[in-house]
């Protein structure tokens, strides 16, 4: 555990929220990718990783001290991701609910905290274009027949794009994190 | 990965897939195959972009953290919640402190002693100490701080606590004394008093602590352990050891919440119950007391175990084991294992609301807590959501344990303590 972080967590569990605040900045970014590798819609991201910040201030009383707090952190993400999925599940409609049923049941894919700072500056490689497709995409929740219909392709044309770049991107990710292994 | 599932899964991240589309994804998702993890890659690497596209920077997160927990006009009372359990603590710190050391607990010795190597690896870590803890290593005094990495031969000299994390997540932590690491799988307490949780370790291996009077060989529970030069007393938390008294060989198995003291002129080895701040066995009679709403439920060797068994009147295949007094204001703990199960359920007031968890397939450490209109469940020390059944005030009712979808679910060291 990082020094400072030790000093919070004593601090939080005596009920100072100013050194919980300090914890939730420390983590959030982690948390908001482990989410994701769930999670598509950002929104909801937000949501569940709050809702797991506010779970681990009820649940500060038992966490042992020294022991490390990003992990017991991550584990309550998962179950509020869990719970997530659950609470959806009676509104979702049949065929969603499947796919949602097998994505929870396959392996994770590896959380690796590296991979959103290196995805950040590849998507600064992209071109303007491409970078417009993508943000509309997975950052603005854009459906693929709206940005079709928008950018004169078809919807399997669009997806076409929308994959090549993220495999393009995926690679990119790859090289950086291998760049700075020692 | 086919450019065929491209579609399939924008369809899916949009909310748009068909049956038939989601048929296909989902068949391939389920297969353990380079193109399934490759479609979860591709899904979860989408979802990456997004937060990666978003500026949401980290003060706005704690801003809006912040407000949900004012929001849920509970802030002051959690604070009074974590202050009043972290008091809780120090209590039972207390209590362990003023125990009679009259004791002496039943040595297995090891034969054979311990090999040194040549190299010498790391075999754990402190993970928590005091200014005023150090380490002597071949002769020399070195500060005992955090992270500080343990070689075999450390001898520990701890005048406040320290803690420490071996291989296979054994945990000890040292009250207060002096101790030997001897090696990844050995501790001796010269003297002073440790608390160690030893997860269940590999198959035929043990964690041994070695006391002056006694050694106690574990494979998976918690314990405290005092001792000094003329006695040692265990208290068992959690799961179970057998002790075998050194002197005349006299064995005796201690089962948690069960402590055992002697010393070396001691005729008497016997386990007695902690029974310390009114915590009392949930199942003390079996199944007495219960009862049985769905599935198939025993009591054999300790445990209590539910199976849900599906036919006409129970389709869903459900197990269901519901006290038959009504609870309200108390505070349980056990120990749940699950095979083949969909959902793990604790319920309380007769689902008036519940904590589902993971199935677990190895042993977890559950801690419900009621106190009025707080409720509280933690696994393993992670908190779970607290979920509404039919989101009425909290009222007395059944506490139920069940299982969903044919599964197999194993309750055991489960203690209660009410007001």
């Amino acid at each position: 555990m990082i020094p400072d972080e030790a000093h919070w967590v004593r601090q939080a569990q005596r009920g100072d929220r100013e050194a919980f605040s300090q914890l939730v900045r420390l983590h959030q970014e982690r948390l908001r990718g482990l989410t994701a590798l769930s999670i598509a819609n950002r929104d909801d991201v937000h949501d569940v990783v709050q809702e797991a910040f506010v779970d681990a201030w009820r649940g500060l009383a038992g966490f042992l001290p020294g022991h490390p707090f990003g992990p017991w952190l991550r584990t309550i993400c998962r179950n509020r991701i869990r719970k997530f999925f659950r609470d959806r599940r009676p509104e979702r409609r049949r065929e969603l609910a499947l796919v949602d049923d097998a994505l929870l049941a396959a392996p994770e894919p590896t959380e690796d905290d590296r991979r959103l700072p290196a995805l950040r500056e590849c998507l600064a490689l992209l071109s303007d274009d491409q970078r417009e497709l993508v943000v509309r995409r997975y950052h603005d929740g854009e459906p693929v027949q709206v940005i079709a219909t928008t950018s004169g392709r078809t919807p399997n044309a669009t997806s076409m794009m929308l994959t090549r770049i993220r495999t393009a991107l995926q690679r990119c990710v790859e090289r950086r994190i291998a760049e700075v292994q020692p | 990965m086919t450019d065929a599932m491209a579609p399939l899964i924008e369809a899916y991240l949009d909310g748009s897939i068909d049956a038939d589309s989601a048929e296909r994804l989902a068949t391939v998702l389920r297969e353990d195959s380079a193109q399934g993890r490759q479609i979860r890659e591709q899904i979860a690497f989408a979802g990456l972009i997004g937060q990666a596209c978003d500026a949401t920077d980290a003060d706005a997160v704690q801003r809006a953290v912040s407000e949900r927990i004012d929001a849920q006009g509970s802030a002051s009372a959690l604070v009074r919640a974590v202050q009043q359990s972290i008091g809780e603590h120090v209590v039972r710190q207390r209590w362990q402190r003023r125990v009679a050391l009259a004791a002496i607990l039943a040595l297995l010795v090891l034969g054979g002693g311990i090999l040194m190597q040549a190299t010498r690896p790391e075999l754990g870590r402190i993970t928590a100490s005091t200014a005023a803890a150090s380490v002597i290593r071949d002769g020399v005094d070195r500060p005992a701080t955090a992270d500080f990495i343990l070689q075999p031969g450390d001898v520990l000299v701890a005048p406040d606590a320290v803690a420490l994390t071996y291989r296979h997540g054994v945990r000890l932590q040292v009250e207060s004394g002096r101790g030997t690491v001897v090696d990844h799988a050995h501790f001796t307490l010269e003297d002073g008093q440790l608390t160690a949780e030893v997860p269940r370790q590999p198959e035929g291996t043990a964690f041994i602590i070695t006391t002056p009077q006694a050694e106690v060989r574990v494979v998976g529970t918690r314990f405290s352990v005092t001792a000094d030069a003329n006695s040692s007393r265990i208290d068992l938390h959690e799961g179970e050891v057998i002790l075998v008294r050194r002197h005349d060989g006299r064995s005796l198995t201690l089962h948690a919440g069960e402590y055992a003291v002697a010393d070396a002129t001691s005729v008497d080895l016997a386990a007695r119950s902690q029974d310390q701040d009114g915590w009392q066995a949930l199942f003390p009679d079996g199944l007495t007391g219960w009862h049985v709403q769905h599935g198939d439920w025993e009591h054999i060797d300790g445990i209590v175990r539910g199976r849900g068994t599906r036919s006409a009147t129970n389709r869903r295949g459900r197990a269901r084991l519901m006290s038959e007094a009504a609870i309200l204001d108390c505070e349980v703990v056990c120990q749940l294992r699950a095979v083949e199960a969909h959902s793990v359920e604790l319920q309380v007031g007769d689902y008036n609301w519940f904590f589902a968890m993971p199935p677990p397939a190895a042993w977890v450490d559950v801690h419900l807590r009621q106190r009025g209109a707080e409720l509280t469940c933690t696994v393993d020390g992670v908190p779970l959501p607290c979920e509404p059944g039919d989101g009425q005030p909290m009222r007395p009712g059944p506490l139920s344990f069940y299982i969903g979808a044919g599964g197999l679910l194993e309750i055991r060291n489960a203690r209660i303590r009410t007001p």
